[in-house]
């Protein structure tokens, strides 16, 4: 057991007795605001993003949301009040307090207590009820899943005009990682009789709820150049965008240094107190204390004398800093909540003795567990990426910023969600389509992050949606909208999952959606239809959704469907064994790629190698095939040519493989071009005329691979010290010579080409 | 008296919660929260089990091929967990010790009991990253109650 020596004790001097009065003095002092705002529905503040909704016993299957919300106890007749708000106007901040606060209508009876709680599932305000969250997914709770104890509570009586609510560290977990369900607000005490109203959102006036948030926000523009011997570090300090605390102002920033790793969570300086220069903060090192407003900082041997892990920089080790601006009261950008705080800038840079080893990360962000799915894009403007902890994010492709706070989903996204822009969608707006672990489709306005709509696609129960959708565009395949299909992941059947096409416009069912296996094909029988995995391919040459599944481990049943968009026959079917690797189309759409998994036995499934197959799109019949040796092929091959013969790079197990084939001969063969060793590589990304192909590793790079060679000719670390992370499949961004990949390590890094 | 709970899941595919009895109702009936001094009651204890969720028996093991496993189930025995409302948060961490998938459940418990509530969770295998990047070894599923770490249990994947 620990005991204080009363020597030791006796011997602390008067000073540090002081120092500590005064810190106790300032934490306990209430928060200094360095910026604040109202988030409340306005004419300049639309709330897109907010909801609220009551919460009726006594109606336990009807909607309720209109100008008032209501909490009441009474027996058989709760009803609950939930709230959420649209945090858009404050993407990247540090969070230092938040108070809820309803305006009352008509207030209680007596004396009362009411509860705010933090809401732990994804709802709808439309169709939300006392029973249900969603279309028919019911709360697991009825009358809403919360946490356990309020995070705050308030007294109200009949003479209270207004309930405040401190939800400081629900506000601060949302912006480290925890979805945003928003807060629920119920009587402490059961069956007291009183009931409140107070207004709500679609009241839209001074008296609509509102949320004040007190915060510091996150340097912007940060950048790391590397030199020889030395990393220069730049940013820019924001400006206000709330009401800052009269004559204080943001005045520079505390900068922690870490080798071969980001900086983790836990790391940051303490609130009201300076950290000293070459301190340890968990595992970072302070190398920069600034309070003049400067905006660069040159880490070499003439700025950085702490001892090591400090230090100048040394040539070929990778240095990754986080910047914490910090106001006049010294109050820093992150959110002092126990788990640490993720989201604050990072950057990092390799030194070397030439430009042609020095390397930099252009940005870096968190996503807050792993994703390997090659991000989605609008090239030149937004990088899209979902998160197994149920969160999608948009971020600046130029700056890495988050274009607004994550999107909080049902589940876990594990695919690639496709990005449409305005000029191309049948909504008239930018859109991302979603699938998520918990069985829902999304489309989400990607300028708002406005759920534009969200089902259900089987009513009730659910499914889990493993790949990604894919969609057919009505500016390029006509129709009366855009469609959006994928494919279900129902791993207790290998007969019966499920294809979906969907309305892009509403999310209602098409026609013939969906197929349910035993799937009635065209010309061959009734066939089995096993897990879906991949993201389909929509062909427009062809009128062709092509999707690929899984086989029960054997090649006895269809591993690859074409169907049709439009009334969802299924014209063709092939034999091919597992699949879980997207398909593939040439340029002109004269030949479509597949690897299977290369796993065979059925119930008794082994693993084996790769086939690659080339596949005549017209017919659905084989072309060409190719055994490979190195495991299965990872996500998708990628094809390269605008015309034969055509280069196919694939990742298996150990290595990225090219292969070459000239589909224009009477019987075409694959022919092996060159095999590079890259560890656990993703899929390869390139594009025809590009020089290089790149691809992730689970050594923390992204390798630089020469298209005609196969050379590994330049590397670039996300992560490679103690918390390494296996990098994704990359993205390929060609207006801004980038290449985005999240990893393991719960980060999304971005990169320019070539290395 | 004891009672069936049911725990539902909301993310990681169907969570599905049963309420298993383990012990004789006569033996446990009436309130178990408290001790038998009637002091302070139990804290909540948690006990994992793994099994490949297709197998005919899902029996409870500790190493899996990926490659023979679509889906992995775990199952989380929680025990002396307090009357009310509750969120389990479940992290499946990677080896090496990153963060692979976080989620979050609400239940509720209306009553005092000694039955052991099982919570169900899918972990998909088959043809998922894990699978097609080889993340092999020790994984550590780690389950939290109300935000305090209660457990945490290794579980292996082979090729």
């Amino acid at each position: 057991m620990y005991t204080e020596h009363p020597v030791i004790e006796l011997r602390r001097t008067r000073w540090r007795r002081w120092s500590s009065l005064v810190v106790m003095l300032l934490i306990a002092a209430p928060v200094i605001a360095r910026e604040t705002i109202v988030l409340q529905k306005s004419a300049t503040d639309l709330q897109a993003r907010g909801a609220d909704a009551t919460l009726n016993q006594a109606l336990p299957n009807g909607n309720n949301v209109g100008n008032t919300l209501t909490v009441a106890s009474a027996t058989g007749a709760n009803q609950h009040a939930i709230v959420e708000f649209d945090l858009s106007r404050i993407p990247n901040v540090g969070v230092k307090q938040a108070m809820l606060t309803l305006h009352v209508t008509s207030a209680p009876g007596g004396s009362v207590t009411y509860g705010a709680y933090n809401v732990s599932d994804f709802w709808q305000a439309n169709v939300a009820t006392w029973n249900t969250r969603v279309a028919t997914t019911a709360w697991n709770t009825a009358g809403g899943d919360t946490a356990a104890a309020a995070t705050s509570t308030a007294n109200l009586t009949a003479a209270s005009t207004t309930a405040k609510f401190n939800i400081t560290t629900d506000v601060q977990n949302w912006y480290n990682g925890s979805p945003n369900y928003g807060t629920l607000i119920k009587d402490q005490a059961a069956n007291d009789t009183f009931t409140t109203v107070f207004e709500a959102k679609a009241a839209s006036n001074a008296n609509s709820p509102e949320l004040d948030v007190t915060f510091v926000q996150n340097v912007a523009s940060l950048t790391a150049t590397p030199g020889n011997g030395s990393v220069k570090l730049s940013w820019t300090i924001p400006a206000l965008i709330g009401t800052a605390v009269p004559g204080e102002s943001y005045t520079g920033v505390v900068i922690l240094r870490r080798t071969g790793s980001p900086v983790d969570k836990a790391s940051f300086p303490t609130d009201t107190v300076v950290p000293a220069l070459c301190s340890t903060l968990g595992t970072g090192t302070v190398v920069f204390v600034d309070a003049t407003s400067q905006t660069s900082f040159t880490d070499n041997a003439a700025t950085d004398m702490c001892a090591a892990p400090g230090g100048a920089p040394v040539n070929g080790t990778t240095y990754f800093y986080k910047v914490f601006l910090r106001d006049s009261s010294n109050y820093y950008s992150y959110e002092p909540i126990a788990q640490g705080s993720t989201y604050t800038q990072e950057i990092s840079a390799t030194p070397a003795a030439t430009l042609a080893a020095q390397q930099n990360t252009q940005w870096i962000a968190a996503t807050f567990a792993t994703d390997l799915a090659s991000p989605s894009l609008v090239p030149g403007a937004t990088v899209a990426m979902g998160s197994q902890t149920n969160l999608l994010f948009f971020i600046n492709a130029v700056t890495g910023i988050r274009q607004f706070v994550p999107i909080s989903l049902g589940g876990s996204i594990a695919s690639r969600s496709p990005l449409i822009d305005a000029a191309f969608s049948s909504t008239g707006q930018s859109v991302d389509y979603v699938t998520d672990q918990d069985g829902l489709i999304y489309a989400i306005f990607t300028n708002t992050g406005v759920i534009d709509w969200v089902v259900n696609p089987i009513g009730s129960g659910k499914l889990l949606l493993q790949g990604g959708p894919a969609v057919q565009l009505k500016a390029i395949a006509g129709g009366t909208n855009d469609q959006v299909f994928f494919g279900t992941r129902n791993a207790a059947t290998t007969t019966a999952n499920q294809i979906f096409g969907l309305n892009g416009n509403t999310g209602a069912n098409t026609s013939w959606s969906p197929i349910t296996g035993p799937v009635s094909t065209t010309n061959n029988g009734v066939q089995n239809l096993d897990i879906i995995n991949s993201t389909p391919l929509v062909d427009y040459v062809h009128n062709a959704v092509w999707v690929t599944s899984r086989s029960a481990c054997a090649a006895l049943q269809p591993s690859l469907w074409e169907i049709n968009p439009s009334t969802g026959a299924v014209q063709a079917i092939a034999n091919l064994g597992d699949i879980d690797a997207s398909p593939t189309l040439t340029f002109s759409s004269d030949v479509l790629f597949v690897a299977t998994v290369g796993d065979s036995g059925g119930a008794t499934c082994t693993a084996g190698n790769s086939t690659i197959y080339a596949i005549d799109p017209t017919t659905g019949a084989t072309i060409a095939s190719f055994v490979t040796s190195d495991g299965p092929a990872v996500s998708y091959p990628v094809v390269l040519g605008s015309s034969p013969p055509y280069t196919v790079i694939y990742s298996g197990a150990t290595a990225v493989h090219a292969l070459s084939i000239d589909t224009s001969r009477p019987t075409p063969l694959f022919a092996p071009v060159w095999n590079t060793p890259v560890a656990n590589p993703s899929a390869p990304i390139s594009s025809t005329g590009l020089q290089f192909v790149f691809v992730g590793s689970s050594d923390g790079k992204v390798h630089e691979l020469m298209v005609t060679t196969g050379a590994d000719v330049k590397d670039e670390v996300t992560n490679i010290g103690a918390t390494k992370g296996t990098v994704g499949d990359p993205s390929i961004d060609e207006v801004m010579s980038r290449i985005y990949v999240t990893t393991t390590d719960q980060r999304a890094y971005a990169f320019a080409f070539p290395f | 008296m004891f009672r069936l709970t049911r725990l539902n899941s909301h993310s990681w595919k169907p969570i599905l919660l049963a309420a298993v009895v383990l012990f004789a109702a006569l033996q446990f009936s009436g309130c178990q929260m408290t001790s038998a001094d009637g002091g302070t009651p139990p804290p909540a204890t948690a006990t994992f089990s793994f099994c490949d969720k297709e197998a005919p028996s899902c029996e409870n093991e500790t190493s899996f091929s990926a490659t023979a496993t679509r889906d992995l189930e775990v199952k989380v025995s929680w025990q002396n967990v307090p009357v009310g409302n509750h969120v389990q948060t479940l992290e499946i961490l990677l080896p090496g010790g990153n963060l692979y998938q976080q989620t979050q459940m609400a239940f509720g418990v209306e009553q005092s009991s000694n039955e052991p509530l099982v919570a169900i969770q899918t972990l998909p295998v088959a043809g998922t990253w894990i699978q097609q990047r080889h993340m092999m070894g020790e994984w550590t599923a780690r389950v939290s109650l109300d935000g305090q770490v209660v457990a945490s249990q290794t579980v292996e994947l082979t090729p």
